[in-house]
């Protein structure tokens, strides 16, 4: 039985946590909110609607439609006199999806790069669930500790030529891919850091 | 141009106001989540509590079926059965009767009658949406019970989501069970109606060990209002027989429990940094016993009681840093009827009506954003047996974003129960003193590690060495609980916990039943194609019995659980083989027992489907 349980262990290394619904909740609260903090988010609008396109992989497709229930439950009268609109984008079909912020469950490099080229395509935000797609260029992400803070990856955010309300930059951790001497040398945190501002 | 200037200042002034608004809803809602967050127990490291959460996605990815499945998976906790069948939760070495503070959706389950919570151990896991566990004390804002655990059934009726599902499954032992959650909106109220039942006739060796439970629970709520109210049974058979007497007639056994929990709440802001939250509530309990005994013949036994309550909360953030809560409930309990047809002389029926005031604060300070101390105080006076103050203060320092480091102290307390306070009138309560330090310790969000050590005494035990109950013992808990997490990416977690239990009697004698070292591991994985595996190993050390008893030790255990499901689009199904390996489930009988242990089963096979709509 050992030697069997110690298969199963191995063999998970091959394979690729859970998705979290109560962050998925915070999720669905922030992130119509968080795309009206671009200060030209009115301008790239279609139809007067917040479109936010939900990227998964077949094995997230009951996560996604969670996150979608969750904002439609959460603005089903819209935010002021705007719509908001979530629509679930199957990350092979990332090409055809039009959007003001694509929210990211997490997968591969390769569609996270893929998102990111259709995102700013359509001058939209990114944001993802885990924090550590940062580093693959993703503008945004949430730090949840003691408070809900946004985390910011400034670099990815200037090379799309977006331009934030002052408040979210003076609120939000801001992420960096700078080396510190102080750093831990071994793994994620070599490379990149997370500064509380 | 004076117009077009002061057009123009008019409408620099009003996009100004719009600019401001956009902002402030921002912060707004940035405060909204972090109370989420707080709330779903998101930021249990941020505790200086000690805080388990199961999530019910997992569980059932492990092949989890119910709450007593389910807290095996919480550092400190054993599982046993006495040999009438009735299962028990041991938090660090406390074999509970009445210690483990149990509640659902907030609302307290344990009654008066005897403290007892395991006629909701049986609730279904497919019901659940998560179960938040406090390891340790918590009477400061729990109350009586809260000495060795705290327990909060979160049920998906309680959810602000919409729901609708069905669940089926079938397992070996002829056991089945259904169940579904239905949830629409009626003039800007959610409604939300959920039931389930379910039925095994699992027999070991004629040993009866058959259960039939349900429940149907219903759930109206806008964003201040919500009410809620569950109805629950449940029906065990007697396994091995009770007062340690094999039960020679397994059709006459039955133990009946039913339960109702109702509650009406309000919550809303007084002002920015002020809210206010109303409770009141309605409980009640029944239980109808019967039992074959062969020298006390047949007894029948019913009991019912009730219980009001009404309890205000005022949460404040005014002062600045600070996050005080004053809070004051009301309870009034009273026995409705009690009755034994037969027995054991030393059993008599409790009649009893208790009144009591709770008041109690607690406040959270962050003296910096890298220190907070929290500190608390209650104060419970009951009309039959006397009052308690419980209060608590724990530390939580952030030395980097990777390593929180705590420590916390707690005095906690347990009313006697009626059965007891029956039997002996002048018992006071069980009262117990915790230190508790850990670290957590988050490398990434890959890998976490949490350690922590306690010392615990609880001290005016109540015990029945006799046939009296008796309060002159005083137990001594030591030990540690690690929790490890690796997730190398969103398709894989494993997870593996280990406790060390020292637990003692004040002549430095180790409790009987009480295994030394409890682990798990486990083990998901999901492919791209649906389908997922669970694997799931628990190992129990083996344990001592009283120094009076002649028998060998309780030997070790290590069960293995298989699970796989498969998930497309709202449908999912899974096949799980509990006990894989057929190695059995052992239970501790009483000394003098004519039997040294009794056997709860081996392998079982269980078949589940569920549909989202």
């Amino acid at each position: 039985m050992k030697i069997f349980t110690l298969l199963l262990l191995l063999s998970a290394s091959l394979f690729a946590v859970n998705i979290n619904e109560s962050l998925l909740k915070i999720h669905a609260t922030l992130l119509p909110k968080i795309s009206m903090m671009d200060y030209k988010f009115e301008d790239k609008l279609q139809n007067n609607a917040i479109t936010i396109a939900i990227m998964y992989k077949s094995n997230q497709y009951k996560d996604a439609q969670l996150l979608k229930n969750k904002i439609e439950a959460r603005y089903r009268d819209g935010i002021k006199s705007y719509r908001v609109k979530p629509k679930l984008v199957p990350y092979q079909d990332i090409k055809k999806a039009q959007a003001n912020i694509y929210y990211l469950f997490p997968t591969n490099k390769k569609n996270i790069q893929k998102t990111i080229k259709q995102a700013n395509k359509n001058s939209a935000l990114t944001f993802s669930y885990s924090e550590e797609d940062l580093k693959y260029g993703v503008m945004i992400s949430l730090d949840v500790s003691k408070k809900i803070k946004p985390i910011l990856n400034l670099d990815a955010i200037k090379t799309n030529e977006i331009s934030f309300r002052p408040i979210l930059i003076d609120i939000s951790n801001i992420y960096t891919t700078s080396v510190l001497d102080d750093a831990d040398t071994s793994g994620y945190y070599n490379t990149t850091q997370v500064f509380e501002v | 141009m004076k117009y077009l200037l002061s057009f123009l200042m008019i409408h620099t002034l009003l996009l100004a106001q719009d600019s401001i608004s956009i902002e402030d809803d921002f912060l707004q809602s940035l405060e909204e989540v972090s109370e989420i967050a707080t709330k779903t127990k998101l930021n249990i490291d941020d505790s200086p509590s000690f805080i388990t959460v199961l999530h019910s996605d997992k569980l059932k990815k492990l092949g989890i079926t119910d709450v007593f499945e389910a807290l095996a998976l919480v550092p400190g906790v054993q599982l046993k059965k006495e040999a009438s069948g009735v299962p028990i939760v041991v938090f660090r070495g406390v074999t509970q009767k009445g210690e483990v503070k149990l509640m659902v959706d907030g609302i307290t389950l344990n009654n008066n009658y005897r403290g007892s919570i395991y006629h909701y151990l049986d609730f279904p896991i497919e019901m659940i949406k998560r179960i938040e566990v406090i390891r340790g004390a918590g009477s400061t804002l729990y109350g009586s019970g809260a000495i060795s655990g705290v327990i909060n059934i979160i049920t998906n009726a309680s959810q602000e989501e919409y729901k609708n599902d069905i669940f089926l499954s079938g397992e070996t032992y002829n056991a089945y069970k259904g169940g579904g959650i239905l949830s629409t909106d009626i003039g800007g109220f959610k409604l939300t109606l959920d039931g389930y039942y379910q039925e095994g006739k699992k027999e070991i060796e004629k040993s009866d060990r058959h259960h039939k439970n349900s429940s149907i629970g219903i759930n109206l709520s806008d964003k201040n209002f919500s009410f809620l109210a569950r109805l629950k049974k449940s029906d065990i058979g007697n396994a091995y027989g009770i007062l340690g007497v094999p039960d020679y007639d397994k059709n006459i056994y039955n133990n009946e429990n039913n339960s109702l929990l109702s509650q009406i709440s309000y919550k809303n802001s007084l002002t920015q940094n002020n809210q206010i939250a109303l409770f009141a509530g309605y409980t009640r309990y029944a239980q109808y016993a019967q039992a074959a005994h062969p020298s006390i013949a047949l007894i029948n036994a019913e009991y019912k009681e009730s219980s009001f309550y009404s309890q205000i909360d005022l949460i404040s953030n005014s002062l600045e840093n600070n996050e005080l809560l004053v809070g004051a409930k009301l309870e009034s309990a009273e026995t409705l009827e009690s009755s034994w047809s037969a027995g054991p002389p030393y059993v008599s029926n409790p009649d009893f009506s208790r009144d009591t005031i709770s008041l109690y604060l607690n406040d959270k300070y962050s003296i910096s954003n890298s220190f907070d101390i929290s500190a608390g105080l209650r104060y419970d006076d009951y009309s039959d047996f006397g009052d308690a103050f419980s209060p608590n203060f724990g530390l939580l320092y952030r030395v980097n974003k990777q390593i929180r480091l705590k420590a916390l102290y707690s005095h906690a307390f347990r009313a006697p129960s009626w059965v007891e306070l029956t039997s002996n009138p002048n018992l006071q309560a069980e009262k117990s003193d915790s230190i508790e330090a850990g670290f957590v310790f988050k490398r990434n969000q890959y890998h976490v590690l949490r350690v922590n050590f306690y010392a615990s005494q609880i001290n005016d035990m109540i015990t029945k060495p006799e046939k009296t109950y008796v309060q002159n013992a005083t137990n001594n808990f030591l030990g540690s609980e690690i929790e490890y997490v690796y997730a190398p990416n969103y398709d894989m977690e494993f997870n593996f916990i280990a406790s060390y239990i020292n637990a003692q009697d004040d002549d430095g004698n180790d409790l009987a039943d009480i295994a030394n070292i409890l682990t798990s591991a486990s083990l998901i994985y999901k492919l791209d194609s649906g389908v997922s595996f669970g694997s799931l190993l628990k190992y129990v050390s083996s344990s001592k019995r009283s120094i009076t008893d002649t028998r060998d030790d309780m030997p070790d255990s290590l069960i293995f659980d298989q699970t796989v499901s498969y998930s497309y689009k709202n449908f999912t199904s899974s096949l799980i083989i509990k006990d894989l390996f057929d190695h059995g489930t052992f239970y501790a009988l009483p000394q003098n027992s004519t039997e040294t242990d009794f056997d709860d089963g081996g392998r079982s096979i269980i078949l589940n489907v569920a549909m989202e709509f």
